[in-house]
């Protein structure tokens, strides 16, 4: 294996020391000189037409400074999605603002609000799927009389479903149904708008996980040119996916108060405002039909998969698409009919949420895979390992399988997991355990997976990058990519060093500013090292090359032979050498040099056809297999689960300890959208506003866990890394679901396993007699 | 909002005669400021009396087969109390299961009765213990059956100026017992149901539950003599079914899963009755 110097090592977090003695200010912790509070006014009814806003009452109250409506809106009040920066004729799900209030103080504002009134007519909403594929209210938008999302529907055809259907010799038909989920993030929404003193123009600072997008919506917002937007990320206590739309609307009405009243304006959401108006996960519906043969071989797989997005059409489009091209898993399937189809709904609106889409068609694909087994009458780890797509052949989107990028080595996960799990033992013992039909029942679920690296067709897979080398030798380095808390920067700053041959503590994370690096898209996608990192390589590498072109300069030697390792500089013939120092002093205070990097990294374009879904969707896969131990309380429903082990194939580890933290941590969040985060929403109003009724895992949740990192070469990541912070989250529901159906012969459906459901299933397929009670 | 601090209880009741608007006792403020911070209880005529430097309100003692306990006692206190008493093994568990180390050191038990909390995990088990509370207004004192300072949740039935000044608690020697409380994770979620569930020496068998949507928020299902009970598992469970009708008309809807809880360790029960 090559050797590194820096990657490759679980090097301390950069940001660690500070966060863990308090130290790092975040979003609110800061204040601009004359700062003002702002509060929006949300709507009580999730779909109502605005009959007539009065502020005049509370524009009348002391400390109040200003509000605004749609009408102050300057430039466009459509953003990305069809999102209004404030709510102009109808409200669409109770987080539309219809005005925002400014005021000295947030208890000031807060008073003042009670005194906007608002004339509604309550409209009858759009609340489920089936009311949007139903069409029996008014559309959401008149537009689109049906629902349908525009550019939302994605195919996956390969081969003849039918054919393979009628060639299966068993067929099984099953509906899986996955929840709304918050991301859960730990700071909440937070960001100040002010006047940019050099420009004129405004700047903004907040908890934001896509500055170039939030920087836009201003833009769009004021109708004003980006060179006079400026976004500044602040450290982020988590995002998740999260911080991007609802930033959106945040720093856009920030912005157009800002300007309406001439001081900082300052929007933080409460924690239940998060839960009303922030981004969940999309609640897919799949419908699967899909067969086999006596021997276990996968004949046909055919998937209806449709979802609510709410009513602005975000982020649909993109889900979609990831979820159409692994709709069928990482299995040799030669005839696949898949449609994906997100509707317009007056709920919650549906977004980024870690793992896209992944998580729910995982939980889908993973249990249809073990009922088949069942029905099969297969041991699921040898159905599984029957059908892995392997070397030569191609996964659904006709990407041929092979070394590097492709290299998907399911069976050898499969067989290294079976191995660390002790699959074979424990199964013959939780079965020998079970059937003595006690309150408790012991089960195994295996769950495996492939992800798409990066945007792939979702976007251009761009980053840019750029480092200043200072006169000290020491080096400031700009990305486009966030560190929402993954660890990024200290990942970043690793490569820097390597690529660079020089040690750590020389290179500086600069926070992400919208006015240092060209926009280079979001930080989504786990994509922040995979492409960022790359952009970082590359500007790294630029930089080396204009230092060794001016030492070859002075040492008068022939250019590209002198080289820089281990901090010192050296001829070819190894006559001439000298340190890092002293080779930057030279050249920038004797020689008047100035050195800066620029990376940009563009893999290319992606190539699809947009009518099969066939082409080469993703630059790279990685692969995911897990094996889940659980115990359940068949009496109450309780799911423990004690053991995970763990095997992912993820190119390099660029920080081995971070990637185990971003493998672990989320499959921990996974954990919570298996078993206990139900977001409970009614007739479009969110029920459980608070980490008090929408639970999380706490630490106590946390089971043992056995992880195993392969690492394999891959081309287009900084050192072969592929990206981690997603893949981690999927297979802990299906791995759970699976589990549960080898402990008590229940097959849940639907997320989350809730323990009513648990135990309510339990007590009617073991007591005679409970039907009449419940 | 206004503060006063109680120097003795006579000095407690003459702040509480003199003051406006709302009154309420501050011992560990573990609900109360929670509430306050929450806005479900408005500060603006709110008149908080601290009792926390009255000692008298802070003893735990066994006399007899009873157990008393001053209404300041925490939580912990009345935890560490019972260590190694195993006659009130069902209060223990009940009492660890009451949220983290953390709030019991600061809760007291006075606060966690009067605050009628509907996820209280103690409760149930206090209603089969057949505890009473001991409410003193001025020189007035009354003893009533702790389920019936119940009104709903988070309201009691102490009028303005009242306060529990203990509880007392008689040992029940239970020969089976159960309780049934958590929720959704290990840590810091309130239970959909608690439930506790006892048979004594004499044959007698006691269920009692509560959770949010029950009003007052716990009842007893199930006060058995063994005359009423035949000892089938049948029985037993139309007994319970008896009940939980009895309560749906007085509009306490259970929900699936309290039922659901409820037949299940009934038929443990009635099975365990079976091998006793």
């Amino acid at each position: 294996m090559e050797s590194f110097s820096v990657v490759h090592q679980s090097k301390r977090r950069l940001e660690g020391e500070a966060k863990v003695l308090g130290k790092t200010r975040y979003a609110d912790d800061f204040r601009l000189h004359r700062e003002v509070a702002a509060l929006p006014l949300y709507p009580a009814h999730p779909r109502a037409v605005i009959l007539g806003i009065d502020c005049k009452e509370a524009e009348s109250e002391p400390g109040v400074l200003g509000i605004i409506t749609a009408k102050d809106v300057p430039g466009s009040n459509s953003l990305f999605g069809r999102f209004p920066v404030l709510a102009d004729g109808e409200v669409r799900y109770t987080g539309d603002a219809v005005a925002v209030l400014a005021a000295e103080t947030e208890e000031i504002a807060r008073r003042a609000l009670g005194k906007i009134r608002v004339d509604y007519k309550i409209l009858p909403g759009v609340y489920s799927l089936e009311d949007a594929q139903a069409c029996e209210i008014s559309p959401v938008h008149p537009d689109r009389p049906d629902n349908t999302m525009e550019n939302t529907f994605y195919p996956q055809y390969a081969g003849d479903v039918e054919e393979g259907l009628k060639r299966a010799d068993i067929v099984l038909e099953s509906e899986y149904n996955t929840s709304f989920a918050v991301n859960g993030y730990l700071e909440p929404d937070c960001v100040v708008a002010g006047e940019d003193s050099i420009t004129g123009g405004i700047v903004i600072y907040g908890c934001i996980q896509n500055v170039y997008s939030i920087r836009g919506s201003v833009c769009a917002a004021l109708g004003w040119p980006a060179n006079k937007v400026r976004v500044v990320q602040t450290a982020i206590g988590g995002s998740f996916g999260g911080k991007n739309e609802t930033a959106m609307v945040l720093a856009a009405r920030a912005a157009v108060l800002h300007r309406k009243i001439g001081r900082p304006v300052r929007m933080r959401m409460s924690r239940s405002d998060v839960f009303r108006a922030g981004v969940k996960r999309h609640p897919y519906r799949f419908r699967l039909t899909v067969g086999c043969s006596k021997d276990g071989r996968i004949t046909a797989w055919k998937n209806q998969v449709d979802t609510i997005g709410g009513p602005y059409n975000n982020q649909a489009m993109f889900a979609n698409w990831r979820l159409a091209v692994h709709s069928a898993g990482p299995y040799r399937t030669p005839n696949v009919r898949t449609e994906v189809q997100a509707y317009y709904s007056n709920t919650p609106y549906s977004g980024a949420y870690r793992g896209f889409s992944a998580p729910q068609n995982s939980f889908a694909v993973e249990s249809c895979i073990d009922e088949l087994a069942d029905a099969a009458r297969m041991d699921p780890a040898e159905f599984r390992r029957i059908n892995f797509v392997r070397p030569g052949d191609v996964i659904t989107s006709g990407q041929a399988v092979g070394p590097g990028e492709m290299v998907l080595p399911l069976e050898a996960m499969l067989d290294d997991v079976l191995e660390r799990g002790q699959y074979v033992r424990k199964k013959a013992e939780f079965e020998d355990f079970n059937a003595r039909k006690g309150r408790y029942r012991r089960g195994l679920g295996l769950a495996a997976g492939y992800r798409g690296c990066g945007l792939g067709g979702e976007g251009f897979d761009v980053a840019g990058a750029r480092m200043i080398l200072e006169k000290d030798g020491s080096i400031l380095v700009h990305s486009d990519m966030v560190d929402m808390g993954q660890g990024l920067r200290t990942s970043h700053a690793q490569v820097a060093a390597e690529a660079l041959g020089v040690g750590l503590e020389r290179i500086r994370m600069a926070e992400t500013d919208t006015s240092c690096v060209p926009d280079a898209g979001p930080t989504v996608a786990s994509r922040g090292l995979s492409a960022g990192g790359m952009a970082i390589l590359m500007a790294s590498e630029d930089l080396k090359r204009q230092l060794l072109e001016g030492l070859e300069n002075h040492w008068k030697i022939p250019g590209g032979t002198a080289v820089l390792n281990g901090e010192v500089f050296r001829s070819a013939d190894g006559s001439l050498s000298m340190g890092f120092d002293e080779a930057v002093s030279l050249l920038t205070n004797s020689k008047g040099l100035g050195f800066s990097g620029r990376g940009w990294f563009n893999p290319g374009t992606v190539h699809i056809d947009p009518k099969t879904g066939q082409g080469n969707c993703y630059p790279a896969y990685l692969s995911a297999l897990s094996l889940t131990e659980l115990e359940v309380d068949t009496f109450t429903g309780s799911i423990t689960v004690s053991k995970v082990t763990l095997a992912y194939e993820l190119g390099r580890a660029v920080n081995p300890d971070i990637v185990r933290g971003q493998l672990i941590g989320g499959y921990v969040q996974g954990l919570g959208y298996a078993l206990s985060e139900d977001l409970r929403t009614s007739e479009g109003l969110v029920k459980n506003t608070s980490f008090g009724s929408y639970l999380m895992p706490s630490v106590s949740d946390v089971p043992e866990f056995d992880l195993r990192i392969f690492e394999e070469d891959f081309s287009t990541g900084p050192y072969g890394a592929k990206g981690i912070g997603e893949v981690g989250v999927e297979l802990a529901a299906p791995g759970v679901g699976n589990a549960l159906f080898h402990a008590a012969g229940i097959r849940m459906r639907r997320l989350p396993f809730s323990k009513d459901l648990v135990a309510t299933r339990m007590l009617l397929m073991e007591k005679e007699g409970a039907d009449e009670l419940l | 909002m206004n503060y006063c601090k109680a120097r003795s209880l006579s000095d407690f009741f003459q702040k509480a005669s003199e003051a406006k608007g709302l009154i309420r006792p501050l011992a560990g403020g573990a609900d109360i400021m929670y509430r306050l911070k929450k806005r479900y209880l408005l500060s603006d005529k709110l008149t908080l009396i601290d009792i926390n430097g009255l000692d008298e309100l802070k003893g735990i003692a066994e006399r007899g087969n009873e157990l008393e306990i001053g209404s300041a006692a925490t939580l912990s206190a009345l935890e560490e109390f019972l260590k190694d008493r195993d006659e009130y093994s069902l209060l223990r568990t009940a009492l660890r299961e009451t949220a983290c180390p953390q709030i019991r050191s600061q809760g007291t038990l006075g606060g966690h009765v009067a605050g009628c909390l509907p996820n209280s995990h103690l409760f149930p088990v206090l209603m089969l213990h057949g505890a009473e509370a001991e409410i003193l207004e001025s020189a007035e004192e009354k003893s009533i059956p702790v389920e019936d300072l119940f009104r709903g949740p988070y309201h009691n039935r102490l009028k303005s100026g009242e306060l529990v000044m203990s509880l007392t608690i008689p040992r029940k020697d239970f020969q089976w017992e159960y309780y049934w409380g958590e929720g959704s994770r290990k840590q810091f979620s309130l239970p959909p149901f608690v439930l506790a569930m006892a048979i004594d020496g004499e044959g007698n068998r006691f269920i009692a539950g509560g959770g949010p949507n029950v009003l007052p928020t716990h009842f007893r299902v199930l006060e058995s003599a063994p005359s009423r009970f035949g000892g089938s598992r049948t029985t037993l469970l139309n007994l319970v079914k008896e009940e939980v009708s009895a309560q749906e008309k007085r509009k306490n809807r259970l929900t699936d899963y309290q039922k659901t809880l409820l037949f299940r360790f009934t038929c443990e029960m009635a099975e365990m009755e079976a091998r006793l």
